[in-house]
């Protein structure tokens, strides 16, 4: 099996899906990438796993001012308006899309399934090779963990 | 012509962003019909008609091809154009749902003319 050491592209793609996904999506602007995950404060997390012609584990944290606004950009709607339960969904939806933005990316003919995203805790293991990325938004940060295995 | 349009996702924030996209894309839109799976989206469409149908793949209780799959073996319903709405843009998947039947796919994620164009190129198909 191979492994992530041999797709060092991962990182790159990982930063065109982010960037894409929330200026498209959530007209949100990608400000650049920061050395470490920064410390405090709330963070919403979403997980999901994908099989296909790779095997592997999707994370994304969003720091919880981040999480707001972009789900107010998300929803056309005022940031005070968008209740916890859909600030949550849209997470979870960001996470899908990144994830299949990479994915695509990673290999335009394959196959992939992905699980729905689901909610876990910023704390939650992450396998240890997965590859890492944070970004700061023009509100708050964004913070991305890939295990990806290539099965063919 | 006002378009009647039904938008088929798991995710109601989901159905609710592309909801927003396709009226401020100035598309003439007359209603707009939510379903969150594919069952759901069939069970609706025999009871009112629409214009078109925007649906994802990756649903619970029936996923987006088995409702291409439905569609093409219901007489009523075989001749609604459906557009793939998915997070998925591989080659392969857009191939298939192309085969099953799809009008049109667009990736998320998506601007809001790459929408538009798949519409009225779909609708185009069957109106024009």
């Amino acid at each position: 099996m191979a492994n992530v050491d041999d797709c060092p592209k991962l990182e790159v793609m990982l930063e065109a899906a982010t960037s894409d996904t929330l200026e498209t999506m959530c007209f949100f602007g990608v400000l650049g990438p920061l050395e470490e995950m920064p410390v405090g404060g709330e963070w919403i997390s979403a997980r999901l796993t994908f099989q296909g012609d790779a095997n592997g584990v999707f994370h994304s944290m969003l720091d919880l001012p981040a999480a707001m606004a972009i789900a107010a950009n998300f929803l056309g709607e005022e940031a005070e308006d968008v209740s916890r339960s859909r600030m949550e969904a849209v997470v979870c939806e960001l996470a899908n899309m990144i994830c299949g933005s990479v994915l695509s990316a990673y290999k335009k003919d394959g196959n992939f399934e992905l699980s729905s995203p689901e909610l876990t805790s910023a704390e939650a293991a992450q396998p240890d090779q997965a590859v890492r990325r944070v970004f700061e938004l023009e509100s708050g940060s964004i913070a991305l963990a890939m295990d990806l295995r290539p099965t063919v | 012509m006002s378009l009647r349009i039904m938008i088929v996702d798991d995710s109601p924030a989901m159905r609710s962003f592309i909801g927003r996209t396709i009226e401020l894309s100035g598309l003439d839109v007359a209603s707009c019909v939510h379903a969150s799976n594919g069952q759901e989206a069939l069970n609706l469409l025999r009871k009112q008609a629409v214009d078109i149908v925007l649906s994802d793949i990756n649903m619970p209780v029936m996923d987006g091809e088995s409702l291409l799959r439905e569609l093409a073996n219901d007489a009523d319903l075989m001749k609604v154009p459906v557009v793939v709405v998915s997070t998925d843009s591989t080659d392969s998947r857009k191939k298939r749902m192309l085969a099953l039947g799809a009008r049109g796919y667009v990736r998320k994620p998506f601007a809001p003319e790459t929408l538009r164009y798949e519409l009225e190129l779909a609708l185009g198909e069957t109106h024009g």
